[in-house]
């Protein structure tokens, strides 16, 4: 059971993002929380877990929204038992479903959600253009919200959670029902946030590309448990794999490499071998050229997050077929 | 020591034909007119068992050939055969099809079995067989968890999938996808390939047609592309690159010493040219692709060059539809 | 001219042509400057991508919850608040002016000097009850109605909308949320009902030059008249707000809002008029007011059980709609599930 993959050779850095300590959350019977130990640095984190893992109620605990069962927990530097306030006044939460008025445009919408926050009305109204010509809405700001398309409501929200400059934005599902011009560009706008705003983001997602493109690390929730956490790079240099597509002799060549001790993986001509070292490419071609078999294709095969996931989830013992079991139940 | 094979296609991947050993479907010289325009001229092909990828731009006459594959029109010259009968106003073959069109109306109040339940009695079975038969393909399209929920709240992928099921209602021989990828996202995309490759491999003949290469490629390499109407080329997508010998073939080789390889590479007679772009990088060119290819394991491992990648970078169906329309779009 | 330089027709020109140099050209061998300015290219619709940071302060939680007042309040009359719908504000404004009709009596009455006008609109201790309780066409259609539609959608809207989800996810408590949007509806209807009120004496006051000696007779009735308004205001926002907590719609609560109001005052009448038994009357939120305030203000008591029962029901009514409006904005809802 894999609780926690440890980065190789990780620097021990200072301040982290997230930290808990035995953090659980019961209801009565039900634990949604189970002794959690979380480190979270600072950069863009992808929140990754099926409907019921303990998402909604990891997020609200670190919110500072409810209150947790045992253990402790601190999120940029504050206790979320006893300072939520301060937490939600320095976090931007874009929620994942409508949590917009329609029926007022999109300026003052983002300048009240400014207002909520204790700012100033004319400061909030000048934030309120700037991030609204931050996520591409410049154009579009004195429209009311009902007159927007999924892609556009969604930057607002965004525009809601960036208004006062956060320095760290909680997005759940931010990509989820966007056609794949607004998706490139919600997810172009985050990515940005990371690296030119210099601002921490917990992306929480089922689309393991997205997470993959705007995320460096990610946290992976399994019925309230640690599946796994760390650097995406490194989890994925642990079982790193040789692609090679073959023709002629494919069985030859697959029996050849597992009497060598490799370990394959076959898809009629497509081969994978688990990388062991430098000597693995000359393995496979020597016995490549033992069998006659020719070697079309030879490269490192570049594991997607969605990849990763089923291996985190088959260790588990998860008969998983692939993310969109993230989405669990309809709800 | 030469291996087995030939460079007609044929991998190792075998897949059954269908059951009367009589090709599925068979166009001979069929052409279609409307007034003035042809949208087909001349088209025969022959397609039996696993999956057949159809492409070409929009406009190349995919959804004329749909369109009279399913019997909606009426080829303007030249037969077809369907299961070896004709398909005009016949309904016979029509039962071992399975259809799955690029837009339709789904019914968004039903739950996902209901539906397909629905069509399976409307192709006359009793209830507890439809219920059945439902079960069984929606599990196949892996929506096996969510089947009792209403397809309104479904995303496009899983759309997608509720039709693929209801088309495969007692199991079809043939089941035509008309871009059956259209809007998906990628989990479902990935989704969907996996159960028309599984398809093929069950033996079914499918086809598929899209105007995205990198998709079918992902699908099947059996492939059949038109381009204004006309057919360029079928079969296989390796065996298709390999007749367009005016092109010679590249292989890209990546390696520690390009330069040591390159000596020993070029003492092969097939290698028309040998060049190094880069310095951990080696191309080379010829027309015999399968001679070359035979001979570099060995040779990579006799004389100890470090290689750790090896790609082919015109065997894909962008350069052969380069190629074949000479760039055209 | 000299002779050397006479221009014959024949050959106008003489001498050298015409020698032009380019302006700015001397003698070579200043130092000539040059600069390239970066092209200004017309980027169109290119858009630019840049991340503006903020450094302001944030101010405290009294400064947001005023947020939240003046959000509610001014929406009333300005753009860029919350959107009060147009048959909203005209009922509010119908409703407003046909509170201030005892005022426009007065006016009338001191601008005609009628006496018998006087005494049936004047101040006095039955028309500052009337103001405030009076049943027609007050209480059966001003208040309730103004009610209704106010709080129409204060909490249901939240919740459908899930912009409970803005709310709650700042440092914004649930009784803050509460009590702001509370205040805002009971400030709104102490305006129709007491503001109203406050004209009406005041006109009064004005218009017919009454001294001090009157205002302290009568100012103890307009104070313990405006308390019962303030008791109706707080009343009617409680259970309508409630009614707005347990629904997702806008019209249920107000319709809710007008069933309760309404509903328990017939069923009352209905018994009284069957079993001539007034005691009904404390299911009723209006008459336990009306009851309350004609035993505070000396008015002959139009029901036959003691005042003290109709002063705790109307405890308990405002103490279970404030509890299910608390239990049902608890579970406003900030992430999913």
């Amino acid at each position: 059971m894999i609780q926690r993959l440890e980065q190789q050779g990780r620097i021990m850095v200072e301040s982290l993002l997230i930290e808990t300590k035995n953090l659980t959350k019961s209801y009565g019977p039900h634990v949604a929380l189970d002794d959690l130990n979380l480190s979270i640095p600072h950069g863009a984190t992808g929140l990754l877990g099926p409907n019921g893992a303990g998402k909604s109620t990891f997020l609200k605990t670190m919110l500072g929204l409810i209150q947790v069962t045992s253990g402790e927990g601190s999120i940029l530097g504050h206790d979320i038992r006893t300072e939520g306030e301060q937490i939600r006044s320095k976090i931007g939460y874009m929620p994942e479903y409508d949590a917009l008025n329609p029926k007022m445009d999109a300026i003052y919408q983002v300048k009240y959600s400014g207002e909520l926050l204790g700012m100033n009305p004319n400061i909030a109204l000048s934030r309120a253009h700037q991030a609204l010509e931050y996520v591409g809405l410049g154009e579009q700001r004195y429209r009311t919200v009902e007159t927007f398309s999924t892609g556009m409501k969604q930057a607002t929200k965004l525009a809601c959670a960036l208004v006062h400059d956060p320095n760290l934005i909680i997005a759940d599902e931010p990509s989820n029902g966007l056609d794949a011009k607004a998706r490139e560009f919600m997810l172009q706008t985050l990515e940005n946030t990371v690296r030119q705003g210099q601002k921490s983001v917990l992306m929480a997602s089922h689309l393991m590309e997205d997470v993959e493109r705007v995320c460096e690390n990610i946290v992976l929730l399994h019925k309230g448990k640690l599946a796994a956490q760390g650097k995406i790079e490194d989890l994925k240099a642990i079982d790193k794999e040789v692609e090679i597509h073959v023709w002629g002799h494919a069985t030859k060549m697959e029996e050849g490499l597992l009497d060598k001790g490799m370990n394959v993986r076959r898809e009629g001509r497509v081969m994978r071998v688990r990388y062991q070292d430098e000597s693995t490419y000359h393995t496979i071609l020597s016995i490549a050229a033992k069998c006659g078999t020719q070697i079309r294709k030879m490269h490192d095969h570049e594991a997607s997050l969605e990849d990763l996931f089923l291996v985190i989830m088959e260790r588990l013992g998860y008969d998983v077929k692939g993310s969109e079991a993230l989405l669990g139940d309809l709800s | 020591m030469m291996p087995d094979f030939t460079q007609t296609g044929k991998s190792e991947d075998t897949t059954s034909t269908t059951k009367d050993n009589v090709p599925v479907v068979v166009f001979k010289n069929v052409s279609k007119q409307y007034g003035q325009i042809s949208a087909l001229t001349d088209i025969s092909l022959a397609i039996s068992g696993g999956v057949t990828g159809i492409l070409g731009m929009n406009g190349a006459g995919k959804s004329t050939l749909f369109k009279i594959i399913m019997g909606k029109i009426r080829p303007s010259g030249g037969q077809i055969r369907l299961f070896g009968e004709d398909p005009w106003k016949n309904q016979s073959p029509y039962a071992r099809t399975g259809f799955v069109p690029e837009h339709e109306k789904m019914h968004d109040w039903m739950t996902a079995i209901d539906f397909v339940t629905t069509f399976a009695r409307l192709n006359g079975m009793t209830r507890e067989e439809a219920r059945l038969e439902a079960e069984r393909v929606l599990t196949f399209v892996e929506l096996a968890d969510v089947m009792h929920k209403q397809i309104g709240r479904f995303s496009k992928g899983m759309r997608q999938r509720v039709k693929i099921a209801h088309a495969l209602v007692n199991d079809p021989d043939l089941i035509v996808l008309d871009e059956p990828l259209q809007g998906c996202d990628p989990l479902a995309r990935t989704s969907i390939m996996n159960v028309i490759r599984e398809l093929g491999r069950l033996g079914r003949t499918v086809l598929v047609s899209s105007h995205i290469l990198s998709e079918i490629e992902r699908i099947t390499e059996q492939i059949v592309i038109l381009h204004k109407g006309r057919l360029l080329a079928i079969g296989n997508l390796h065996a298709i690159r390999d007749l367009l010998d005016q092109h010679p073939h590249k292989i890209a080789i990546r390696c520690e010493q390009p330069k040591r390889l390159a000596k020993d590479l070029i003492d092969i007679d097939e290698v028309t040219t040998v060049s190094i772009p880069a310095k951990d990088e080696l191309i080379v060119e010829t027309k015999h692709f399968g001679v070359v290819h035979n001979l570099l394991p060995s040779i990579i491992v006799k004389n100890n060059h470090h290689v750790w990648e090896i790609d082919n970078p015109d065997d894909n169906l962008q350069s052969i539809l380069e190629y074949l329309t000479g760039g055209l779009p | 001219m000299s002779e050397n330089t006479m221009l014959h027709p024949e050959s106008p020109v003489t001498g050298q042509t015409r020698m032009d140099s380019a302006w700015g050209s001397q003698t070579g061998d200043e130092d000539v400057h040059a600069k390239v300015t970066q092209a200004n290219v017309d980027a169109g619709q290119i858009f630019e991508q840049e991340y503006k940071p903020w450094d302001g302060k944030l101010n405290p939680r009294w400064m947001r919850n005023w947020a939240i007042l003046r959000h509610h309040l001014l929406g009333i009359v300005f753009k860029g608040h919350r959107p009060w719908g147009v048959i909203t504000r005209i009922v509010l404004l119908l409703i407003f002016l046909g509170s201030l009709s005892s005022a426009a009596m007065v006016l009338l009455s001191g601008v005609v000097g009628d006496s018998t006008l006087v005494s049936m609109w004047g101040i006095n201790r039955e028309n500052l009850y009337g103001h405030v309780l009076g049943f027609f066409p007050r209480n059966i259609i001003f208040y309730p109605i103004i009610a209704a539609i106010l709080v129409g959608g204060m909490i249901s809207e939240d919740r459908s909308n899930g912009t409970s989800a803005l709310y709650f996810s700042r440092p914004i408590s649930r009784v803050d949320y509460t009590s702001m949007k509370f205040l805002s509806i009971a400030i709104i209807l102490f305006f129709v009902i007491d503001g109203t009120l406050a004209v009406y004496y005041f006109s009064e006051v004005l218009v017919m030059g009454r001294g001090w000696s009157w205002i302290l007779d009568t100012f103890p009735m307009f104070l313990l008249a405006a308390f019962s308004g303030i008791l109706l205001a707080i009343t009617y926002t409680s259970i309508g707000l409630a009614l707005s907590s347990l629904s997702k719609g806008r019209f249920f609560p107000g319709i809710g809002l007008l069933a309760v109001i309404m509903g328990t005052k017939t069923l009352a009448a209905i018994i009284e008029a069957l079993f001539d038994k007034t005691i009904l009357y404390v299911i009723s939120p209006y008459d336990c007011i009306a009851h309350i305030a004609q035993s505070l203000m000396s008015i002959e008591s139009t029901y036959q059980h003691p005042w003290t029962w109709s002063l705790a029901s109307i405890v308990c009514i405002n103490i279970g709609a404030l509890y299910i409006l608390t239990a049902r904005v608890s579970t406003l809802e900030v992430t999913r599930e």
